[in-house]
Parts: structure tokens; C-alpha cells; sequence
């Protein structure tokens, strides 16, 4: 019988594979020592150089030194968090003294180069300094960064080009908004909302009657979180252009003028259960006396959702108490009917 | 054939067997770094939203299965309550259970019974009665008969009223930002059906209010061990294979899913004991047969903590419960396996879960003690048995190494430079018996899933406030 011996090819293989496991074990553990020790020094470094520049710029809401210390190229992009930071916790006229420094530290030619880095947080630090700076010279570097990939650095360039001049970023930025999937909704509501109410209600308004069919009901909910005067005519318009399910949905949803109720009360009876809902919802926040008696008969709706909110509306209507709706669910002969309500008169009692 | 070449042939296997295995995990591991470091780079800059706008985030319904929990379940609903989330409700589901827990949840929350128009989705044990909180309008509890976790889980999203649910252990502890850091897949990715949290062991840390306040490590060696381990299976045993939307396992701890689609595909599986790794592994079948594009995706931040086990029995039970969790889960799918619409799932990470994960614990004791008996009889020569030892230890030390490059690059868990030493001394010395006993616990999992013995809610001995099941399979 032959053993495994060192001449054997099995055991040279596992010998030097666990060698060269041992070396690239050493190698990393190595890295990770290294790391660290870099992230200790970075963090030193850079509680240093906030302590020197945080007192700056408090006093600089009062008068703006004449000299400031000079910064190395590694610590540019904490001083522009810092700064940032600084100015978007201020309002008025302190936010002037902070421009001020930011031009006498040199900070608009460094914000320049950081934005064609291709470090993120560089060029993400760079984008929001620009934009708070209100700097026009850059504009076209800042518009090519409303188009990258990563969803922060867009959506740092598109609010930074609203900073920076409102209406001529609209045109531009209306087609994103509704293209770009990856952009969570609220974080572009919370940028839209920087504009003037005025422009974005105008955009908005012409973007959901001239895009395509699959973005009218995103760019809807974003009209209604600003309040436009003109919304009822224009997401009146929305629904005949568009008669489809998800967008009489979302108009349902937004609409909060009584001026809407003739279409409220067309479509409950819409084959979609998640039209129905929402046009219950609309009544519930909408409706008349007389709306009362439709609400009662949705409360029969084979969906349970429809029922729900049905109920709820109901119960929403100013002019009806806990009396009328317990009398209303005694009048039910329709089991669902009767247990929907039940449940809603116990939550409106426990609030 | 004689008995050296089948020694041979076996030392063969065995060696490439071990190579194979980690070759494979050192490729997650590559995917992982790449993963990682784009996905630092897209949110580690990230300010919070304002609330004014929760209309446009997702709501989502927050359930919490509580089996014999009386001990825990207050502090855990009370740090549920605080979460930074817009719009969310939480349903706790009472499993029946023998203690007090209905009584402490009925006191501390002035629970009163309500009569809800409850919805039969998925069919369940009977509820017996649904409480409504007279102080918080977002909390519910469900009183139900005992059927397992999937059932009392199942009960929650017949009861859920918003379009995404979250199932978390009733002891699991969370970050204030966990869900809006999870359901961050959904908002960017509509297609998202399902997303899962990173897990870290809360041993040795402290706990206050429900809420982690300060990390550190544990004394107890199991629990570090355990440290190391949730480390490799979290940093790239999910994370590598979610940018191929390849992830099979999402943790039962704390994960987030599209109600209607898993109301579609069935609902959890109340006969098996790996209910949450089999509705991933399904949501998958379902979805790839019918051609719908889909993401089951993961996330890298460290959300949820809990407690792991701290002796022996209690992390033997644990391990041959989730052994079996995995069989169960592959096996009921296995149609998945080289399926044609199988898809990066179906062609590759299904494949890998059955030969190193399903079949792995075989080998891997049979390897062992093959090695062992071949030596003691002097059919192997010495130089051989230690460059097998060489190789496997050395592949499992390198691949938790690689763990904590990932950390380092990432969140930086441990602030402390000595917990690196204390961790690669941990990832060393795991080797010299702790994987082994592993081995044996997942070998005796498959042979209780042979047998077919039937599942149970899994208990631990708690020392803090929490635990959790999350399946290390990575």
C-alpha cells in the first residue's frame, strides 16, 4: 500500500494553498491594522481642523475676519461639510457672511475641481456648496451632475440647480423627476418644495398634461403636495386626457375642492377597487349631506378596502355623529356592512 | 480498485471539496466589497426627510409574533413605539402562549378588545380576540391559538392594513432609523418584493429603553464566536449575492416584504421550521415561473441586534433548528434548482446553498473524520493531515479576515482597535473545535429533517433583552 507523501501532488497543493492562504491572511490582517490606524488619524486630524475653523465661522456671523488659516488640500471637503452644514441651519442675512468666507477662503475654485472627482462625497459636498453659493459660473457642470448615476449626487445637483435659478431649472428638471425611478419620492418632494410655489405649480401643471401616460400619476402626487390654486382644472384635465385607473387614482387623492365632486362620485363606481377607495376617501373629505346615502351604500362593496374607507368617510363627515352612525349600522341589513361600521364607530370611540 | 487510490481519490475530494467551498465564498466576498463600497457612497451622506412629506413614503405594518415572551415583550413594543418612521402600526401577535404574556401587554399597554372586520387572507388558527391600544392608536395585539411563528405570522398580514408588513422577532432590538433605513429598496426600486436587514449580536453591548447605546464585545467565547460568524454571514453571505438578486435568505429577526405578493404566493409555510428562508425561496419560484420582474434585495447597514446564545445547548438547539430550517426550505423549492426561468437564483445561488450549505455539514464531518481515522492508522503521513489542517483552518480564518476588511471599509461596529485583535484571535480559535461542533449540530439538523419531526418555536435562555432567529447559512 502507497501513502501520501510530500512528493505527493495532494499534499504540495494543500501545502501551498495554506501557505499562500497564510501569506494573503497576514496581507489582510495587515490592511485592516492599517485601516484602522488611518481612520484614528483622519478622525484626529479632522477634530483638529474643526476646532480651529467651527469658532470661525460663529464669529463670522458677525464680521468676517480679515485673515483666514489656510487649508490643506485634505481638508477641503470638511470644510465644506462644515460649512454647509453652517448654512443650512441659518436664515436671512447671516447666510451673506458665510458666502463671504466661503469666497475668501477660496472655496469656488476648489468646488470647481472637487466636482470632476470621482469620489462621491467629494463632489456631493462640492454640488451643495455651489448650489447654496448660488453660483451661475457653473451651471453646466452642475446640470451634467443632475444626470449621474448615483441617485444622492443627482438629486444634490437637481436641488442645487433650483438654488441656483428656479425657473431655468424647471424645464430641465420636470422630464427627471418622473424618469428617474431610483429618486425616492419624498427626497424630491422635499427639493421640489425649495422652489417658488408659483414655478413648480406652473411646471408640474404642464409636465402632467404633456408627458407620457406612466408618469402622470408620480408627477400628480407631487402637484399635490404643493398647494396650487389651479389644481382642480388641472388634474380635471389629467383624468380626460388620461382615463386610466392609476391616474383617476391619484387625481382622486389630490383632489380637495367640493368643485370636484361630479367626478368623486362618477367614479365609485369604477371597475378598479383602488378607484373606488379613493373616491370614497374624496367623499369623506369633500362630501355634501346628500353624499351621505352613497357612502351608506358602499359600505356593501365587495372590497373589503372599500368598505373600510367607506366607513371612515362617514364617519369624517362633520354632520354626522356617533348616534347617527351607530343608527346607520343598526339600518344594515348587509352583514359586511354592519361589521365594517362596528369597527369604525370602536376606533372613532377609542380616539 | 485498491484502498490507496481510494484514499487518494478521497483526499482528492475532500481538498477540492474545501477549496471549492471557499473559492466560492472568497468570489461573494469580491462582489460584496464592490457592493459595499458603491452603497457607502450612495447613503452614507444621506440627511432625514422632513415628515411633512410621509405621505409619499411607503407606510408599513410592523408585525411581532410573541411566544412566552412576558419577560421581554413591554420593553420590545415600548422601543417599536419610538422608531423614526413616518406612518407605520405595529401587530403583535400573541402565539397562545402558556405565560403572562396577553396579561403585561393588556396592563402596559391599556389594551381593550375591539371588534375588528378581520379579513381571512390566508387561512390561520382561529383569533380568539383582537386588542386595540387605548394609548397608542398604531398598536394592535392579536390573541390567537397556538400554531407556530409562520401561522401567528400569517394572522398579522391578514390584519395588516398597509401595503408593506415587517416581521421582527418580539425581542429583536432596533436602530430609530432601522425602517426607514430597510424600506429604502422599495422607494428605489418599485419591483423590490422583499428586503432584509443586517443582523449584529447584541452581547456585550448595552442595552437601554429598547434601543442599543453603546457596542462592545462579549466575555462569553460562544457569543464571540458567534460575533465572527454573523459577521462573514451577513457582510458577504447576503450581501454578495444581492446585486445578482440571488438572496435566499432573509432573516426572520427583521425583514420587509410586499404583502400582496407574499398573500399571492401563499403566505408563510406553517408546516416547516425555516418559514422565513422558505417564503424567500418561494417568492422566488413563484416569481421567476411567472416572468414578473422582481428584486429581493438586501441591506448592508447595521439594523437590528440580538442576543445570541450563550451555552451550549441552547446554541445547539439553535443550530439544528435552522439546519433543518435550511432543508426544509431548499427542499420544498427544489424545483427552483437549474430551473429554466431559474435566473443567477436558480443557476447558481440555489446550486451553491445545496452542495455547501444543504450537503455541506456531510461532507464536512465525513472529511473530518476521515482525515482523523486515516492518520491514526498511518495511512495518511503527517505531512499530509497538516496541510489539510493548514488549508481548511486557514480558508476559514482568511474568509472572517475578509469579514473584517468589509467592516472596516463599512460601518466600523467595534470602535476599539483591541476588539480587531480580539476578534481575529476569536476568528482563529473557532477553528480548534467550535466549527466542528457546527459541523455535528447541522449534520444532526438534517437527520431530525429526515425524520421529519415536527417544528416549534424556538426558545433561548436570554441573559439581556433579546434574541433572534436568523439562519448563519451564508
Amino acid at each position: 500500500m502507497e501513502f501520501a507523501t510530500s512528493s505527493d501532488p495532494i499534499v504540495n497543493l494543500a501545502f501551498w494553498t495554506g501557505i499562500a492562504v497564510i501569506f494573503i491572511i497576514i496581507f489582510m490582517v495587515l490592511y485592516v491594522i492599517f485601516l484602522r490606524y488611518m481612520l484614528i488619524r483622519e478622525e484626529r486630524r479632522r477634530k483638529l481642523f474643526l476646532d480651529v475653523w467651527r469658532p470661525i465661522l460663529i464669529r463670522s456671523l458677525e464680521s468676517i475676519p480679515d485673515v483666514l488659516p489656510p487649508v490643506k488640500k485634505k481638508d477641503w471637503p470638511v470644510l465644506f461639510n462644515l460649512w454647509n452644514h453652517f448654512h443650512e441651519s441659518l436664515r436671512g442675512s447671516a447666510k451673506d457672511n458665510l458666502n463671504e468666507i466661503a469666497r475668501k477662503a477660496g472655496m469656488l475654485p476648489v468646488a470647481g475641481s472637487l466636482l470632476k472627482k470621482r469620489k462621491v462625497k467629494s463632489r456631493l459636498a462640492a454640488i451643495t456648496t455651489l448650489g447654496l453659493l448660488r453660483e451661475k459660473t457653473v451651471w453646466e457642470e452642475i446640470k451634467n451632475s443632475s444626470v449621474d448615476e448615483h441617485p444622492s449626487v443627482s438629486l444634490a445637483a437637481m436641488r442645487a440647480l433650483i438654488r441656483i435659478d428656479e425657473e431655468r431649472a424647471m424645464p430641465f428638471i420636470i422630464p427627471l423627476i418622473s424618469a428617474r425611478t431610483d429618486w425616492p419620492p419624498a427626497r424630491v418632494a422635499n427639493i421640489l418644495h425649495e422652489a417658488s410655489p408659483h414655478v413648480i405649480c406652473v411646471a408640474l401643471a404642464d409636465a402632467i398634461l404633456h408627458s407620457p401616460e406612466p408618469h402622470i400619476p408620480l408627477l400628480i402626487r407631487y402637484f399635490e403636495t404643493i398647494a396650487c390654486d389651479s389644481s382642480t382644472v388641472v388634474l380635471r384635465q389629467a383624468i380626460e386626457k388620461f382615463p386610466n385607473a392609476a391616474v383617476i387614482s391619484a387625481c382622486l387623492h389630490a383632489f380637495k375642492s367640493p368643485d370636484a365632486l361630479d367626478i368623486v362620485r362618477k367614479n365609485l363606481t369604477h371597475a378598479a377597487w383602488h378607484v373606488r377607495v379613493q373616491a370614497v376617501r374624496a367623499l369623506g373629505r369633500m362630501g355634501l349631506v346628500y353624499d351621505k346615502y352613497i357612502l351608506i351604500n358602499m359600505l356593501c362593496d365587495q372590497q373589503w378596502w372599500v368598505r373600510y374607507r367607506a366607513a371612515q368617510a362617514l364617519s369624517s363627515l362633520p354632520f354626522i355623529s356617533t348616534v347617527d352612525l351607530e343608527k346607520i349600522r343598526d339600518e344594515q341589513a348587509d352583514r359586511y356592512a354592519k361589521d365594517i361600521l362596528i369597527q369604525v364607530i370602536a376606533e372613532k370611540k377609542m380616539v | 480498485m485498491t484502498l490507496s487510490d481510494i484514499i487518494l481519490m478521497s483526499q482528492w475530494f475532500f481538498l477540492l471539496y474545501f477549496i471549492g467551498m471557499n473559492l466560492g465564498y472568497i468570489t461573494l466576498n469580491i462582489m460584496s466589497f464592490f457592493t459595499l463600497s458603491r452603497y457607502m457612497q450612495e447613503h452614507g451622506t444621506e440627511e432625514g426627510l422632513s415628515q411633512e412629506y410621509a405621505d409619499l413614503q411607503l407606510p408599513i405594518s410592523i408585525l411581532s409574533p410573541a411566544y412566552n415572551e412576558e419577560a421581554t415583550v413591554a420593553g420590545s413594543i415600548r422601543s417599536l413605539l419610538q422608531l423614526n418612521y413616518p406612518e407605520y402600526e405595529i401587530i403583535v401577535i400573541n402565539d397562545g402562549s402558556k405565560d403572562k404574556t396577553l396579561e403585561v401587554l393588556i396592563q402596559e399597554f391599556s389594551l381593550a378588545p375591539f371588534p375588528e372586520a378581520y379579513r381571512v387572507r390566508l387561512q390561520t388558527k382561529p383569533v380568539r380576540t383582537i386588542y386595540q391600544s387605548t394609548v397608542y392608536p398604531n398598536l394592535r395585539v392579536i390573541d390567537k391559538e397556538n400554531g407556530g411563528k409562520a401561522d401567528a405570522l400569517n394572522v398579522g398580514i391578514n390584519c395588516a392594513r398597509y401595503p408593506l408588513f415587517c416581521c421582527i422577532d418580539a425581542d429583536s432590538i432596533l436602530q430609530r432609523d432601522s425602517l426607514e433605513k430597510v424600506v429604502q429598496p422599495f422607494l428605489e426600486d418599485p419591483t423590490t418584493v422583499a428586503s432584509g436587514g443586517t443582523v449584529r449580536i447584541a452581547n456585550g453591548c448595552e442595552v437601554s429603553g429598547g434601543f442599543l447605546m453603546e457596542r462592545g464585545l462579549p466575555s462569553n467565547p460562544l457569543a464571540l464566536f458567534q460575533i465572527v460568524e454573523y459577521m462573514r454571514a451577513f457582510l458577504f453571505g447576503r450581501l454578495g449575492w444581492s446585486p445578482l438578486n440571488a438572496l435566499l435568505i432573509i432573516s426572520g429577526a427583521f425583514g420587509v416584504f410586499h404583502k400582496e405578493k407574499v398573500i399571492s404566493a401563499g403566505g408563510y409555510l406553517t408546516n416547516t421550521i425555516g418559514e422565513d428562508m422558505e417564503l424567500v425561496v418561494r417568492l422566488h419560484r413563484h416569481l421567476r415561473q411567472q416572468g414578473v420582474p422582481y428584486r429581493i434585495t438586501f441591506v448592508p447597514d447595521p439594523i437590528c441586534w440580538t442576543e445570541a446564545p450563550e451555552d451550549l445547548k441552547t446554541l445547539k438547539s439553535q443550530r439544528v433548528r435552522w439546519q433543518r430550517g435550511l432543508a426544509e426550505s431548499l427542499a420544498k423549492n427544489i424545483d427552483l434548482l437549474f430551473n429554466r426561468k431559474g435566473g443567477a437564483v436558480g443557476w447558481l445561488a440555489f446550486p451553491f446553498m445545496v452542495i455547501f450549505e444543504w450537503l455541506g455539514p456531510i461532507i464536512e464531518v465525513i472529511g473530518y473524520i476521515f482525515m482523523t481515522v486515516a492518520f491514526a492508522f498511518g495511512m495518511i503521513s503527517g505531512q499530509a493531515m497538516v496541510a489539510f489542517l493548514i488549508v481548511a483552518m486557514g480558508l476559514g480564518v482568511l474568509l472572517s479576515v475578509s469579514a473584517f476588511l468589509l467592516e472596516e471599509i463599512s460601518f466600523h461596529i467595534y470602535p476599539k482597535p483591541k476588539h480587531i485583535l480580539i476578534l481575529f484571535l476569536v476568528a482563529v480559535a473557532e477553528n480548534f473545535g467550535y466549527r466542528q461542533l457546527n459541523s455535528v449540530w447541522r449534520l444532526m439538523g438534517l437527520y431530525y429533517w429526515t425524520r421529519g419531526k415536527k417544528g416549534h418555536w424556538g426558545e433561548m435562555t436570554r441573559k439581556a433583552s433579546c434574541s433572534g432567529i436568523v439562519n448563519l447559512a451564508t
